[in-house]
């Protein structure tokens, strides 16, 4: 057997680079007294998660100002609801991706309620090859879940057909990484694909 | 941290699912696959899910959002707390002032309850994209199909009127006879949404759906035309659903067809 590269990737973190910060949710319902606010820290969970939240969201609608009313009605919807939430049972992470998941939903159906008026650019890429759009969705939110480093590789590799080697020569990231990456990222991805089929059946 | 064979896995799969591997590697994998029953199912796979991804997407927009958006994010917090300030000191505060505080800072294009004196907000009023939207879009329907007006996902949000995202059903008084009229509201940040499914209305005869705000103003929603059909429409209005206190439906003389009171919304 020939010799492991030397280089290869640390075993599966996909999502490592943005992982959730649970602790930043009370895990008692917070007091509603204003001497008293919740300690919900808005702010940082912006930080943490809103490019993750907005690349969901953009990818999925093609458009940033609705992308970006998504963002801020998912917060918006996090921060009425932040006393539901549980770290026991969910990251923060995971959970501000269910809350952004039904925004978009909901933005998509009255999109597609106006198929009139709606400008083309903004259904030209929505209507792409999976024939379910919860399906397409999925991906979406796959992808938006990756790590920066692990969905670049995948977008370089499997959406736009570079080979290893010409992304190695623009990133000057070895080959041996990126596929080791590579291979973590369509992991992490049947995974998640894998739980939102069952989810959904 | 995979051991070594593990990582060797990974890699002699990542470079099979594109095509990449020497020929030295593909003996390699053959072995592999011999001895590990599981490189095959995994490759198998994982070749579905990158097939799958690519026919999905064919670019990954990376940009960030705007600079502004944290702003109007962490406006949320700061708005919340002074709304509750505010409804602590306000207790007497009429039912129907109750929700104004909110939609204080509207465009004027609502045209509506600027004049409140309760000044907590959330930022996001209306976008471009909205007003864009906001003549509306009807669908007829044939008699086999209607479109889905409920949630598609069963943790949809749900609530009293004004919760956003959440489906409110609204009655219609006045209708002609012959005409039915099933109508709900959808509160979101950026305004108030109106679901319509109406039969019997005068075929290729104009309607307009008409707002009415807290203030009296009357915010045209989107109009549409009467169908013989079942007539399916989604319209926006840039009035948050807090301002709206009826929904009406005008004919093109600006007569009231039928109208829905609504309760105050929180």
């Amino acid at each position: 057997m020939a010799e492991v590269p030397g280089d290869a990737e640390p075993e599966p973190s996909p999502g490592a680079a943005h992982a959730a910060s649970p602790s930043r949710f009370p895990s008692t319902p917070p007091s509603a007294s204003p001497s008293t606010p919740p300690s919900f820290d808005l702010a940082a969970a912006f930080d943490e998660h809103s490019g993750a939240l907005f690349g969901f969201a953009v990818n999925a609608l093609r458009d940033r100002t609705l992308a970006e009313d998504c963002v801020q009605e998912t917060f918006l919807r996090a921060w009425r609801a932040r006393d539901q939430f549980s770290a026991d049972r969910a990251s923060l992470r995971t959970w501000l991706f269910v809350i952004a998941r039904h925004v978009i939903i909901d933005v998509q159906r009255s999109i597609q309620r106006m198929p009139r008026l709606v400008p083309a650019d903004v259904l030209d890429d929505t209507a792409a090859a999976a024939d379910d759009p919860l399906d397409r969705l999925a991906v979406i939110e796959g992808l938006a879940k990756l790590s920066p480093e692990h969905r670049a590789v995948l977008v370089d590799v499997h959406l736009e057909g570079r080979s290893y080697a010409e992304v190695e020569a623009t990133s000057g990231v070895p080959v041996a990484t990126l596929r080791s990456r590579s291979f973590y990222a369509l992991r992490a991805m049947r995974d998640h694909l894998t739980e939102r089929k069952g989810r959904n059946a | 941290m995979p051991d070594a064979s593990g990582a060797r896995r990974a890699f002699l799969i990542s470079g099979a699912i594109t095509g990449e591997l020497t020929t030295a590697e593909l003996a390699e994998l053959d072995t592999l696959r011999a001895a590990d029953p599981t490189v095959e199912k995994e490759l198998r796979e994982l070749t579905d899910v990158a097939r799958v991804t690519s026919a999905t997407l064919s670019d990954w927009d990376a940009t960030a959002p705007s600079k502004s958006l944290r702003g109007r994010v962490l406006a949320i917090e700061r708005d919340s707390y002074s709304d509750l300030r505010t409804d602590s000191t306000s207790d007497a505060r009429a039912d129907s002032d109750s929700h104004s505080d909110s939609y204080s800072d509207s465009d004027t294009t609502a045209g509506s309850t600027a004049g409140s004196t309760n000044a907590a907000v959330v930022p996001l009023r209306r976008r471009p994209w909205l007003l864009a939207l906001g003549a509306a879009a009807c669908i007829v329907v044939g008699a086999g199909g209607t479109l889905l007006l409920q949630p598609s996902t069963p943790s949809a949000p749900t609530g009293p009127p004004g919760t956003l995202g959440a489906i409110e059903q609204i009655a219609f008084t006045g209708e002609p006879s012959g005409v039915s009229i099933d109508g709900s509201l959808v509160a979101h940040t950026w305004g108030t949404e109106t679901l319509l499914t109406i039969t019997g209305l005068t075929e290729a005869d104009p309607y307009d759906v008409v707002l009415v705000t807290l203030d009296g103003a009357s915010l045209d929603s989107g109009s549409f035309l009467g169908s013989a059909k079942e007539i399916d429409c989604a319209m926006n209005a840039a009035v948050m659903r807090e301002a709206v206190t009826s929904v009406q439906i005008q004919d093109a003389s600006g007569a009231v067809v039928a109208s829905a009171e609504l309760p105050a919304a929180s």
